[in-house]
This record gives structure tokens, sequence and C-alpha cells, in this order.
């Protein structure tokens, strides 16, 4: 076993097992910050498989601003006395066996299909490659997303007004 | 004993599943919305894995990852906008309390 490998192997016990805290655990905080480590968990596979901006940016964004934002929401919308905590829902098993059913039908994808695999090399500059590769071939998507983003938070704005 | 492009593959399936699990059973939108990210996540998984397991160095997967994790950002600001009115106008978040347009 390589030191990848092993790293792989860690990274993936971290991701399973806050997955699997963010669905089960009942105090709305304690499921934020799981979400926060599977984010982190993702970030560090990044990091393994070549994609430091990427790793950097989930970092940044997920990490950071989404966790925030996700607190500062559940901070404002279960405050007060008129909120009640009815978390303790029953386990619908129909929908639990939907997804044992929809996972192994991804994991039978997954093995049944021989993937054209090469031998990963560890590349430098990816930062530039990626940069490179976003603004002269995927330049019109970019700006298509800097639009979506402008109209998002236009909408944030004038649906969280208090007017 | 190397990481293959099969296991990354199965770890992103296992947390794609888990994702729709939260997003189909729980309550809170908040966590409904978090649950969503997390199934962002794994399909950014399974792309940076392509990436790196291609051994090209055109890095498409890494620019799709990029463009999905603008689209879920957008998607995340909205649902926690929706949030904080459906709070101000319904007094809760509970996913089964809000079924006004239910006839």
């Amino acid at each position: 076993m390589t030191v990848a490998s092993a790293i792989f192997y860690f990274f993936a016990a971290i991701l399973i097992f806050f997955s699997i805290k963010v669905v089960t655990t009942k105090n709305l905080f304690h499921s934020v910050m799981s979400a926060f480590a599977v984010l982190l968990g993702t970030a560090g596979l990044f990091f393994l498989f070549n994609a430091e901006f990427l790793g950097i940016v989930q970092i940044l964004i997920y990490a950071g601003a989404v966790t925030i934002l996700v607190l500062f929401v559940v901070m404002l919308t279960t405050a007060g006395p008129k909120y009640r905590i009815v978390w303790e829902t029953p386990l619908n098993i129909w929908i639990f066996v939907f997804v044992i059913l929809f996972g192994g039908m991804l994991g039978m994808i997954v093995l049944s299909i021989q993937w054209p695999v090469a031998k990963p090399v560890a590349l430098h500059g990816v930062t530039e490659a990626l940069a490179t590769r976003l603004f002269v071939e995927y330049l019109l998507p970019f700006e298509v997303a800097s639009i979506l983003l402008l109209a998002a938070l236009i909408g944030s704005i004038v649906l969280a007004r208090r007017d | 004993m190397d990481i293959t492009l099969n296991q990354v593959l199965i770890l992103a399936a296992i947390l794609f599943s888990i994702g729709t699990f939260g997003a189909l059973t729980r309550k809170s939108i908040v966590i409904v919305v978090m649950c969503i990210e997390l199934m962002f996540n794994a399909v950014n998984l399974n792309l940076v894995a392509f990436a790196y397991f291609s051994g090209l160095e055109a890095l498409r997967g890494q620019v799709f990852a990029v463009f999905i994790m603008v689209v879920s950002a957008a998607e995340l600001g909205l649902c926690m906008a929706i949030a904080i009115m459906l709070y101000r106008n319904r007094d809760t978040i509970q996913v089964d309390r809000i079924n006004m347009m239910k006839w």
C-alpha cells in the first residue's frame, strides 16, 4: 500500500463518516459542521488528485463562505420562541430501499464500464493550464457563469430584503 | 497498490447516495440544501478524478468542476434567501409544514 493510497483511504473514511453524520444527527448545528468536515475532506482529495487550484477554491468558498452563510441562516431561522424542534422523523423504509438500490445501480454502472485509464502523472503548473483552458477555450461559459452569479446575487438581495 | 479510478468512483457513488438520502428525508430546508451540496461535491470529485486519471494535460474535468462550483454557489445563495423569506412569512422552515401550494 503506497502513501497516496493510505491518504486516499483516510480521506474516504472521513468523508463517509461525516456524510452519514450530516444526514443522521438531530442537531442542526452539528449537521452543518459535519458538512464542513466533508467539504474539507473533499478539498484534501482534490490536492491528492493534482487539483491545487480547486482545492484552494473549495476551502475558500465551500468551507469558508458557504458554511458561514448556512450557519447564519441556521441562527436566523431557528431562534425565537415560535420555533419548535421536530426533527425526530420516522425512518421512511421506502426512501432507504430506494437509496440502496440507487447506490447499487451507480456502483454496478461504475464497475461494468471499462474506463480508458491512463497512468496518472504529477503535473506541474496545473493552475496555469487551468487558467489557459478557462480563458481561451471556455471563455463564453465563463462569462455566462459570471452573469449567473450576478443574477443570483441580485435575486438573493431582493428575496431576503425586508421591505 | 495504487489508487484506481474505480475506487474514487465508488466513493463518489456512496457520497452521492448518502446525500440523496439526506435530501429526501430531512425536514429542515437548510439541511436539505446542504445535502444537495454534498451531491454536487461527489460529482466534483468524479470530475477531478477523471481529469487526473485521463493522463491528459487538458484538464477539462477540472474546468467543469469550476463551473459546477459556480452554479452550486449561486443555488445555495438563492436557497438561503428563500429560507429566510419563508421563515419571515410562515414562521417555519420545515418542508412538511410549507404546503400552501398543495390542495
